[in-house]
């Protein structure tokens, strides 16, 4: 378990000495690439206006997140109920989901974007974030076991204690599998829409990205990327740990098998 | 107390998976019904669970009686710990009744397991729960479905012996459903051959009642029981 945390952590720190050393060595200019104890530099002095730049893609992420969900909850139920329903809107779903984001984010920007920016790069991450929860959570929902779908007819469950008992349990796994690629493509998506969104009222992480990189100011676009997989790995790590909260009595013995 | 009286049975315009099927199983009885795969056993079986309607024919069972099935697989709620499987025919039903949970526990050798989840057993300690879930209605029907086809050997005939001292205890009329000629002859009072959906024949192995497990493995009656189905069911494929 130990070499599992300390093997990262030393191929992390090797490289950022290896990276050191290259630029001093080769003298490259930093307008190329800086070095990591000057783009530290810059990440310590610069907290305050990426926190507040961090918070808003934090928001507009999360905000997309659980739209993603209670949508994608309500259709895949739906799709659970009937085949027809499912049949109709299925194929927008796929249509939405092939359509590369940049190439739509114009258009809803011009739709709701002029007079709230906000909620255009919302419904822009949750275009991004929508489908594989939707997708996980049908198959989710269809994946009962059959011997224990008879066991419950056997009984004659009610359509409650059935869906409450056995189908919920059963795609709860499959919504986590959703929701942690929900939740990488939600902040992808958050971060097209502020890039295509330019400047303006949105102050969020990729703007100080663009703003960065118009300046030429190399270490602060180090300093964006960091904060941008910060709050990657944070998401999805959080996804993580609900999931072992939640669905811990499945986990838990697996290791102690005999 | 189970009354199968000439089932038909298919699907669409396919041919019937079951024709012209009739059977009775008294209280208390055990049959077995063995026979290759696709005869339509396990049909039979869902047949008389109500899990399927039959196309022509009736199935009846002893008015009111509870039945118990015990699936090929283990089924169990792997969220859900071991007492509380056990419990879940009940607790549909909106009973509970924690005394009869347990005594179901310990009456299918498992009485320390409750608190454990699922993927901790063992595939014979999850059949046991399997089986205790089944008797906790108190049925007086209980279905077997292949139960112990995944199961090792030696574990196969303790289970074996458990079903036929529930069968003593709790004294339930049960249909077996088996490809084991061996686990048939040793199980059942009864035991009917199928072939294509239909009956071929009955074996009435009529082993002592009274000889120990051992020795009832070994009976003359038991390889003679044997040796009759097999000629039901060569004759059926010749």
């Amino acid at each position: 378990m130990k070499t599992r945390i300390l093997a990262p952590v030393l191929s992390l720190l090797l490289a950022i000495i290896a990276w050191e050393a290259g630029v001093a060595l080769t003298g490259v200019s930093k307008f190329i690439l800086p070095a990591p104890s000057a783009i530290g530099a810059e990440l310590v002095g610069s907290i305050p206006e990426f926190a507040s730049s961090a918070a808003f893609t934090l928001k507009i992420t999360l905000l997309a997140l659980a739209a993603a969900l209670l949508t994608g909850l309500v259709l895949a139920f739906l799709f659970s109920l009937s085949g027809t329903i499912e049949a109709a809107l299925s194929p927008i779903a796929v249509i939405l989901q092939v359509t590369p984001i940049v190439a739509v984010a114009p258009l809803i920007l011009i739709w709701v974007g002029i007079d709230n920016v906000e909620r255009a790069l919302v419904i822009i991450a949750w275009l991004a974030a929508f489908f594989p929860i939707l997708a996980t959570l049908t198959s989710g929902l269809k994946a009962v076991d059959p011997a224990l779908a008879d066991l419950f007819r056997l009984y004659k469950a009610t359509p409650w204690q059935r869906f409450s008992r056995l189908v919920v349990p059963t795609a709860l796994p499959y919504l986590f599998a959703g929701l942690r690629v929900g939740s990488g493509l939600a902040l992808i998506g958050a971060v097209v829409a502020e890039f295509v969104a330019g400047s303006g009222e949105a102050a969020g992480l990729a703007w100080r990205i663009l703003e960065a990189g118009n300046r030429l100011q190399v270490e602060r676009l180090f300093v964006g990327l960091f904060w941008l997989i910060a709050l990657g790995v944070g998401l999805y790590y959080s996804v993580g740990l609900a999931e072992r909260f939640l669905l811990k009595p499945q986990r838990v013995d697996k290791g102690a098998l005999h | 107390m189970i009354n199968v009286d000439n089932v038909r049975f298919g699907y669409g315009n396919e041919a019937p998976v079951l024709d012209g099927v009739s059977l009775n199983v008294a209280a208390g009885e055990m049959v077995a019904l063995v026979g290759p795969s696709g005869c339509g056993k396990s049909t039979l079986l869902r047949l008389v669970a109500g899990l399927e309607k039959p196309s022509a024919g009736s199935v009846t069972r002893g008015a009111g009686s509870e039945t118990g099935f015990v699936f090929q697989s283990p089924a169990l709620l792997p969220w859900e710990k071991v007492r509380a499987n056990v419990a879940l025919p009940l607790e549909l039903a909106g009973k509970s009744n924690d005394a009869a949970v347990q005594a179901c526990l310990d009456a299918a050798g498992i009485g320390e397991l409750g608190g454990r989840y699922p993927a901790s057993l063992s595939g014979g300690q999850a059949m046991r729960v399997s089986i205790a879930r089944a008797l906790v209605t108190a049925p007086e029907i209980l279905l077997f479905d292949e139960p112990f086809a995944a199961l090792d050997e030696i574990i196969r005939f303790h289970l074996n012996d458990l079903i036929r001292n529930l069968k003593v205890s709790r004294k339930f009329a049960s249909l077996f459903v088996t490809h084991s000629l061996y686990e048939a002859a040793y199980l059942a009072d009864r035991i009917l051959v199928m072939g294509k959906g239909r009956l071929l024949g009955q074996v009435v192995p009529g082993i002592d009642p009274a000889l120990p497990s051992k020795e009832r493995r070994a009976a003359p009656e038991l390889a003679a029981a044997v040796s009759a189905m097999q000629g039901w069911l060569e004759e059926a494929v010749a």
